[in-house]
């Protein structure tokens, strides 16, 4: 299953700036970005603090950071919601440091079978599950950078936008992390073949 | 404990759910409230408020001119400034046809009339300067710190070049700029005639190559086959004999009279008693010279033959010092002073024939003079011809595109760089084990990996995990090689030839180790090209 890219095309891009000007000349012209981006944006957030309310107000708090820093933006050749995806990743590790919550990773079963194919792995049921225990051995930061790219299905480039690295740096960074979880998946699965299952509560720690 | 809450495949808040938090002019009000700023009523009030406005405004715009310089420095950055590739210039008025251009790529440019605006909008008449240079080939684009990233639709490709010129305009010092409306038409001598090559610009301020048109391809062999109208009549030129024009003989001196007294009558006795008569000197043209000074006539001369007498003329040859003189008696004049006289009237008009000879001489030569010309342009003509004919056979022909920005524009074409390529990452050291890769982050620059090949060049960049090692895809192109330059202006380059798949199998975490070397110092940018172009 190849990834699908989920993203704008040139002229979409282009149209996109024209909106972004205007609104940088009238913030009351920030409303039609709002609209276009909104459901979005709180989807993406809600997929990782799986609360409404909360979502609600850290989406908010995202469009409002926007309109404020909206001269601060500069026209990258990537669609306006990179820079909203950044600012709210921003806003949501905020809420993550200031409040004890825990943190959820939302996917689609289609993804998981996808990032399987990534990391070159046979379609198994133990397979994912394995697959979902080396999501919990990753860092907030590297499950971040696995959610854009394969359940959010956005394009390198955007990413690289988001994180404002290069989009080689992007791929070199997705490349090793896939590396890193196929370790823990061999790993996973040495482990059970050596020695019996593990003790509930048991932690297998990535080398 | 899990560290993360995993859902999968859990529903998503519905739409219309979602809708009902979506409220622009609530956030509209915050953003109004966020913004309002009591600074601006202080301001006419406080001097402190004014002043401060003041200098930030002044701080702020000194920041932007550099980040501004700095941000369009940083996209053309040449490695080695000094060595930049050089413009040629020329001067044209309002139009002009550039006609073989001391270089090997530009062949014409074409100018229109009234094509330049000056920085107000204003058509600039007069006289105008253009500049123009090209990057030929990898050592060029290096040289010239040329970027070819071309990003298209959210995938990055890189450019391969068929060749590249930057034109710019001036008056006065000046830069001057292309009218809204304008076109400048280059005509471009290259190295292939493959359609898949565009024109591609590159816009500095979006930082990307920017697409314009296809360019016209105009195949070598139909221009070599094309008569030259100013030299058709010449229609053979290795069987042209033509020389000088058969032009007669120029006009005789007349000879100077003198008399036979002064010869010494003894030494030839066959004059004696003839000393009263005057003789006419042949054999010795300008001023009058005494025979006897010059030697002819020495005592040992001997007379050949018995003067004789035809109608009325003596003819006396007499042999001095192995030449041969003839002696005319002269019986017309009856004094030497009247046979002077008569001299003087032929000779001046001898003076007079001879001009005429002269000139008609001096016409005759600049008319073969024209002639050599154009026999040269023809023999010329012939020979542009076939190497028109051998270039096009290996490929070269003529491409014809326009220009609506001055600036950098190439004939390109995708070379593409898909995501599959894999990258490995390098530790370029010198010779000496120094590490390279350091010293180049530190001095931040930039390394190639240069195609020669392709015609075409990729920055690599640090890796972001390993400090001192870069980023090179794996294209395995033969011929690849790595330049950079350290801040002291020295070129290091690298063979990748001579690394092989083994050195990347067996590398680990797809690093390695390649060992740089230093350049030889270099004069000029042609000696660095030899220097970056030798295998």
């Amino acid at each position: 299953m190849a990834l699908r890219k989920r993203t704008l095309s040139s002229q979409q891009i282009q149209e996109e700036y024209l909106l972004v000007e205007a609104a940088k000349q009238n913030p009351r012209s920030f409303g039609k970005l709002y609209e276009r981006y909104h459901h979005q944006i709180y989807l993406f957030v809600y997929k990782r603090v799986d609360d409404e309310e909360i979502t609600a107000d850290l989406t908010s708090q995202v469009f409002l950071k926007a309109m404020m820093n909206l001269k601060k933006y500069t026209y990258k050749g990537v669609p306006f919601s990179a820079w909203l995806y950044r600012i709210a990743i921003n806003e949501v590790n905020q809420f993550f440091r200031e409040h004890k919550h825990k943190r959820t990773i939302s996917m689609e079963g289609k993804d998981l079978v996808l990032m399987m194919e990534e990391v070159e792995e046979d379609r198994t049921e133990e397979n994912l599950r394995n697959l979902i225990q080396v999501m919990n051995h990753l860092t907030p930061d590297e499950v971040q950078f696995i959610e854009l790219r394969y359940f959010e299905r956005m394009p390198f480039k955007e990413i690289a936008e988001v994180y404002r690295i290069t989009e080689n740096n992007a791929k070199v960074k997705m490349y090793r992390l896939l590396g890193k979880m196929k370790k823990l998946m061999e790993q996973q699965k040495g482990d059970k073949v050596s020695r019996p299952a593990p003790k509930p509560g048991t932690k297998t720690s990535p080398r | 404990m899990p560290r993360y809450k995993i859902h999968i495949d859990k529903p998503l808040p519905d739409p219309s759910k979602v809708a009902q938090y979506r409220d622009f002019d609530t956030l509209y009000k915050q953003y109004q409230t966020a913004t309002r700023f009591s600074f601006w009523q202080n301001l006419y009030h406080k001097p402190i408020y004014f002043a401060s406005l003041v200098a930030i405004l002044a701080v702020g715009f000194l920041v932007f001119e550099a980040a501004q310089k700095e941000h369009d420095a940083a996209f053309i950055q040449p490695p080695v400034p000094p060595k930049n590739i050089p413009f040629a210039a020329a001067t044209v008025a309002d139009t002009m046809r550039l006609p073989y251009a001391d270089t090997t790529g530009i062949r014409r440019i074409f100018v229109p009339e009234e094509a330049f605006v000056d920085a107000n909008g204003q058509v600039v008449s007069g006289k105008v300067e253009l500049r123009y240079r090209e990057f030929k080939d990898a050592a060029d684009l290096f040289i010239g710190g040329i970027p070819m990233q071309y990003d298209s639709a959210e995938l990055s490709y890189t450019l391969e070049s068929a060749g590249m010129v930057e034109v710019l305009a001036y008056q006065n010092g000046e830069p001057i700029f292309l009218k809204e409306d304008k076109e400048l038409e280059i005509e471009y001598y290259a190295p292939t005639a493959d359609p898949s090559y565009s024109v591609y610009y590159l816009d500095t301020i979006a930082r990307n190559w920017e697409y314009v048109s296809k360019d016209q391809i105009i195949p070598l062999v139909a221009h070599a086959q094309q008569e030259n109208p100013e030299l058709r009549y010449i229609k053979d030129v290795s069987q042209d004999t033509f020389v000088t024009r058969a032009m007669g003989m120029p006009p005789q001196q007349p000879g100077r009279p003198f008399s036979m007294a002064i010869l010494n009558a003894g030494d030839f006795e066959m004059l004696t008693g003839r000393s009263e008569w005057l003789w006419e000197y042949m054999e010795y043209p300008g001023e009058y010279v005494n025979p006897w000074k010059k030697g002819l006539l020495r005592p040992q001369a001997q007379a050949l033959a018995q003067p004789f007498r035809v109608a009325g003329v003596y003819e006396l040859t007499i042999v001095g010092s192995g030449e041969k003189i003839i002696a005319r008696l002269i019986t017309d004049f009856s004094s030497l002073s009247q046979a002077e006289t008569a001299y003087q009237a032929r000779f001046a008009s001898y003076e007079r024939a001879m001009a005429t000879y002269t000139a008609a001489r001096e016409a005759d030569r600049r008319r073969i003079e024209a002639r050599e010309v154009q026999i040269e342009k023809y023999r010329n003509w012939v020979a542009e011809k076939a190497q028109l004919l051998a270039a096009s056979e290996k490929g070269w022909c003529y491409r014809r595109f326009r220009i609506k920005k001055l600036g950098i524009t190439q004939l390109g074409r995708l070379l593409p760089l898909t995501e599959n390529i894999p990258l490995f990452s390098i530790r370029p050291q010198v010779e000496d084990q120094s590490d390279l890769g350091q010293q180049l982050q530190a001095a931040h620059r930039p390394l190639y990996l240069v195609l020669p090949q392709r015609h075409t060049l990729i920055q690599c960049e640090p890796d972001p995990d390993q400090e001192g090692q870069f980023l090179i895809p794996d294209l395995q192109v033969p011929g690849s090689v790595l330049w950079t330059s350290s801040h002291e202006e020295e070129i290091f380059f690298v063979d990748l030839e001579k690394t092989t798949d083994s050195d990347f199998s067996a590398s680990q975490n797809n690093q390695i180790v390649l060992f740089g070397k230093l350049s030889q110092s270099y004069e000029h940018a042609a000696a660095l090209k030899a220097l970056l172009l030798s295998p």
